[in-house]
């Protein structure tokens, strides 16, 4: 928002009395001339189901203070939030946006693995501008090489979410999901879904009544037609429920069963992903950095371990993670790694050093 | 959604229920209680019914 165009002081500072919209108070809580007192205010207010929203745009404030950051922070549990709290950090260190279709970006930032010293601040922007692309390319990596697990589920409201089942942090996942991850646009993918079969029958028992409402028991008469799976898988739910029969969950036909009655609906589905591209960007290629520059690198990712964003919403524990359990990294680079006492960082390099079972 | 078209080849919910657990039982998928096979019995006699009612009606035109 443009400074001519925001909500006067006077207007900020009235606004519990004039704020009758939420569109109005997000206004506001974005103008430059908001007072520190009023956005402080506004973060503590009960916004009436867009609390979110207002937090959001608190973070989009031009002054809004770091300390009030750490506190939207806390109290963050949506996308909304996430991403404005995101942008603060992006804008306080002057960072720049990834460009995720250009083939070009994505090399590892000179400075980060020269060995060169750097203050906290010039620290911070070159792993934000980072972060995302150097995780992707581990990723897509590990989970060539089998070391990974990838995980997608599909979300027609937020957008779709994707990213490894361990995140090596022990915060927020769906966070990470949001801020790390591509979602829908990751290219180098393929994922099989299948509906688990329990919250597939448990789906048909709870919408049952309404299925039978809509009228679809009313199937045709017709010996040639296939039985419509959607009125066996209820049925079957609402037999289960009125004790009429008992399912065999090992059946092979029932998962195929239950798949096609919910084939409309994706958000239902579990996805099995397996790498089918090529790496994202080989610039930031683990394998391709030599071990003075790994070094480096993991010693400015250590040194952001306190960060109250990069440190405690776990992007550099993540990126230490990855690097931890890839098997090019060295002995020596993992035991630097351990010592910093990560508990679930270090747990994965348990896991990864544990003879297979 | 049951067009007018569709009404007349449509089934009550018991008949579809009955047909739809003998499916399942058919196909190894569900196991049925007593009661359960109560209800296919039940959907057996009305499908019955009405591809007797079918039968009857094809050979009225046939003779007209």
């Amino acid at each position: 928002m443009s400074g001519l165009n925001a909500p006067s002081a006077k207007e900020c500072e009235k606004f519990l009395d004039h704020v009758d919209n939420h569109f109005k108070a997000a206004d506001i809580a974005r103008s430059p001339h908001a007072s520190i007192d009023v956005l402080r205010k506004m973060a503590v207010t009960d916004w009436r189901g867009y609390t979110y929203l207002i937090r959001a745009a608190i973070a989009d404030n031009p002054n809004v203070p770091e300390d009030l950051i750490v506190y939207l922070m806390s109290v963050a549990t949506e996308r909304h939030e996430w991403y404005g709290i995101h942008r603060y950090w992006m804008r306080r260190y002057q960072a720049v946006a990834p460009d995720y279709d250009s083939s070009e970006a994505g090399s590892f930032p000179f400075e980060l693995v020269s060995g060169q010293p750097l203050d906290d601040d010039q620290r911070a922007k070159l792993v934000l501008e980072i972060m995302g692309r150097f995780s992707e390319t581990m990723w897509h990596d590990l989970a060539s090489k089998g070391l990974l697990e990838l995980d997608y589920w599909q979300d027609h409201i937020d957008g779709d979410n994707f990213g490894p089942i361990n995140w090596f942090t022990g915060v927020n996942e769906a966070m990470l999901y949001r801020i790390l991850g591509r979602g829908y646009f990751t290219d180098w993918i393929a994922r099989e879904g299948h509906v688990d079969v329990v919250y597939g029958l448990d789906h048909a028992a709870d919408f049952a009544e309404e299925y039978l409402s809509e009228g679809e028991w009313a199937y045709s008469v017709d010996e040639e037609e296939p039985f419509p799976a959607g009125l066996l898988v209820h049925a079957a739910a609402l037999g289960v429920n009125d004790g009429h029969l008992t399912i065999d969950h090992a059946n092979e036909d029932l998962q195929d069963l239950i798949d096609n009655a919910f084939e409309s609906d994706e958000t239902m589905f579990d996805f099995e992903v397996t790498v089918t591209g090529d790496a994202p960007w080989e610039g930031t290629n683990w394998d391709g950095l030599a071990f003075e520059a790994r070094r480096s690198f993991i010693d400015n990712l250590i040194a952001l371990k306190d960060h109250p964003y990069l440190g405690g919403w776990g992007f550099a524990p993540h990126m230490l993670g990855l690097i931890a359990i890839h098997p090019a990294t060295e002995a020596s680079l993992i035991d630097r790694i351990r010592s910093v006492g990560l508990v679930n960082v270090n747990k994965a390099i348990d896991d990864a050093e544990a003879p297979a079972a | 959604m049951v067009t007018d078209e569709d009404a007349a080849s449509t089934v009550s919910e018991t008949a579809a229920r009955g047909a739809a657990y003998a499916e399942l039982a058919l196909r190894g998928i569900a196991t049925l209680s007593e009661s359960g096979m109560e209800v296919v019995e039940e959907a057996h006699d009305e499908l019955l019914g009405l591809a007797e009612a079918d039968h009857d009606d094809d050979y009225a035109e046939d003779e007209e």
